[in-house]
């Protein structure tokens, strides 16, 4: 199989799993699973009349149905978090995959960018040219003019670098796997679960280069974002690291308009993510560690 | 890839939820979700030779019928996922370790059979599941019958009456159970058969 082809795998391999449709093994009972459900998803405190529910829908929705359902439901989660519970189910036995679901087309106007430079483009100032007076000396009461010799121009830093080429320094491998986590449309379909979410951005380590990002009713300085996530994050990086913290999961931002919302990637790059101020910070910090660990799982690969 | 290097890749389990499937799913055809074309078609040689052993000696009037499948490599099946929405698929590998009584008694014997390395395994185990297929037919009125009187007794009020409806339940599971042991030499395959019938009817 060619990379080419891999790559497609991986990609579709990611879209399929949310429309895969569980049920339950005819051997189990509807009691034995609710109780099962209930220890799994200890975490998310969902009540038994949730897991009930839940049951219900095993065989005949979807793993994006379901977690729409929920959702409505108050309960915070993400179509990432469902997948890996019944995901955990199935490797215990209680559940398998019967079926899948046609994708639906997803509907959500987005701005998208990929790999642009983040660096602004400098042009060089315009240079008043130099005035070249001759000196005048009076010497045994002659007067003789010294013509000033023309000092040749040097040329002043030039920043301004062409996309194409910027883009070339990004590693090819890297390219692939952005393109992949694009073409998997894991921003698209977290902007269309959570209209909260205004913006969402992969960005290189440095900040130099946009590797991806999606923008909804707010227009962003990408430069000043970039430079100050990537700032900010290689610092809590560095906190986190000389205070043995472990790993660090995410960076919460909290302004009176939204929140910024940081963390790390693998390879070398950064995710950020915008959320308006009226967000359940529960339910932004779930689907942003779900669209993380989804483009985590890709680049990881 | 020899078969029994095969059946290790997708163990006894996999190949026997891959029969499983053919026996209890309530759909005309399905779609078997394997790793590669080794595994395609060594699945495909063991259930097409199950379902040839089973619709040469099955009866006419039988209601069981196994069903049509097909078996498709993983990358094949992803990269054309969308055209299989809404079709049966059986993921042999990544569900075999469902929660299911019957799917453990067909490892114990898909194991047997991978274990001692039996000569001609394919038809071994073909002729094997269609014997226990045969038998269930043998045993369909009986089973239903036995229903019948589990349900009566579970609804019976009167104690008199509910403790001989319990006695002539258990008098009838013998009776079933007698009849599938006089069938099959090992007890585990009439197990096996009372298993499929307590699903199927």
């Amino acid at each position: 199989m060619s990379a080419s082809e891999t790559s497609i795998v991986t990609r579709k391999k990611h879209e399929q799993r949310t429309h895969q449709v569980y049920d339950s093994s005819p051997w189990v009972s509807r009691d034995e699973l609710i109780d099962r459900i209930l220890k799994t998803v200890r975490r998310l405190r969902i009540l038994p009349s949730d897991a009930e529910e839940l049951v219900g829908m095993l065989g005949k929705s979807s793993v994006d149905e379901i977690t729409k359902k929920m959702r409505d439901k108050g309960i915070p989660i993400s179509s990432y978090d469902m997948w890996s519970i019944l995901e955990r189910l199935r490797a215990e036995g209680y559940l398998r995959v019967i079926t899948t679901k046609p994708p639906e087309a997803i509907t959500v106007a987005v701005e998208t960018k990929v790999m642009t430079p983040t660096i602004e483009t400098v042009t060089p100032r315009e240079r008043p040219p130099l005035e070249s007076a001759p000196i005048s000396l009076e010497i045994e009461g002659k007067s003789i003019e010294i013509p000033v010799p023309e000092v040749p121009i040097t040329a002043g830093v030039h920043a301004e670098i062409a996309g194409a080429a910027f883009v070339a320094l990004v590693p090819q491998e890297l390219q692939e796997k952005i393109n992949i986590v694009k073409e998997s449309r894991i921003l698209e379909r977290y902007f269309a679960i959570n209209e909260y979410l205004k913006a969402a951005a992969v960005l290189s380590r440095e900040g130099n280069v946009t590797l991806l990002s999606m923008y909804r009713d707010i227009a962003l300085a990408d430069v000043e974002i970039a430079a100050a996530s990537t700032v900010i994050v290689k610092h809590a990086l560095h906190v986190v690291s000389s205070m043995a913290l472990e790993q660090l999961k995410e960076i919460i931002i909290n302004s009176d308009l939204g929140y910024l919302v940081l963390s790390e990637l693998p390879r070398e790059t950064v995710i950020v993510a915008i959320f308006s101020a009226e967000v359940p910070v529960g339910l932004m910090i779930r689907d942003f560690m779900s669209m993380r660990n989804e483009i985590v799982e890709i680049l990881s690969t | 890839m020899a078969l029994f290097e095969v059946i290790g890749e997708l163990h006894p389990r996999g190949i026997s939820y891959a029969i499983l499937s053919l026996i209890i799913e309530n759909t005309d055809i399905v779609y078997l979700i394997v790793d590669s074309e080794e595994e395609k078609e060594a699945l495909t040689e063991v259930l097409l030779e199950l379902k040839d052993q089973y619709e040469l000696r099955r009866c006419a009037s039988s209601t069981i019928k196994l069903k049509d499948f097909k078996v498709v490599p993983a990358d094949s099946y992803y990269m054309n996922w969308e055209e299989y929405s809404g079709r049966r698929l059986i993921f042999v590998k990544q569900d075999r370790n469902l929660r299911s009584p019957v799917l453990d008694m067909l490892t114990v014997f898909i194991e047997s059979m991978w274990r001692v390395r039996a000569r001609d395994p394919v038809k071994r185990i073909a002729v094997h599941i269609a014997d226990v297929l045969l038998a269930l037919d043998v045993i369909k009125e009986h089973y239903r019958h036995l229903r019948e009187l589990i349900e009566m007794e579970m609804t019976e009020t009167d104690p008199k009456k509910k403790k001989e409806l319990a006695e002539s339940v258990k008098k009838k599971q013998k009776e079933l159970m007698s009849m599938l042991e006089a069938r099959f030499p090992r007890k585990e395959d009439a197990l096996l058969a009372y298993e499929l019938a307590k699903f199927l009817f």
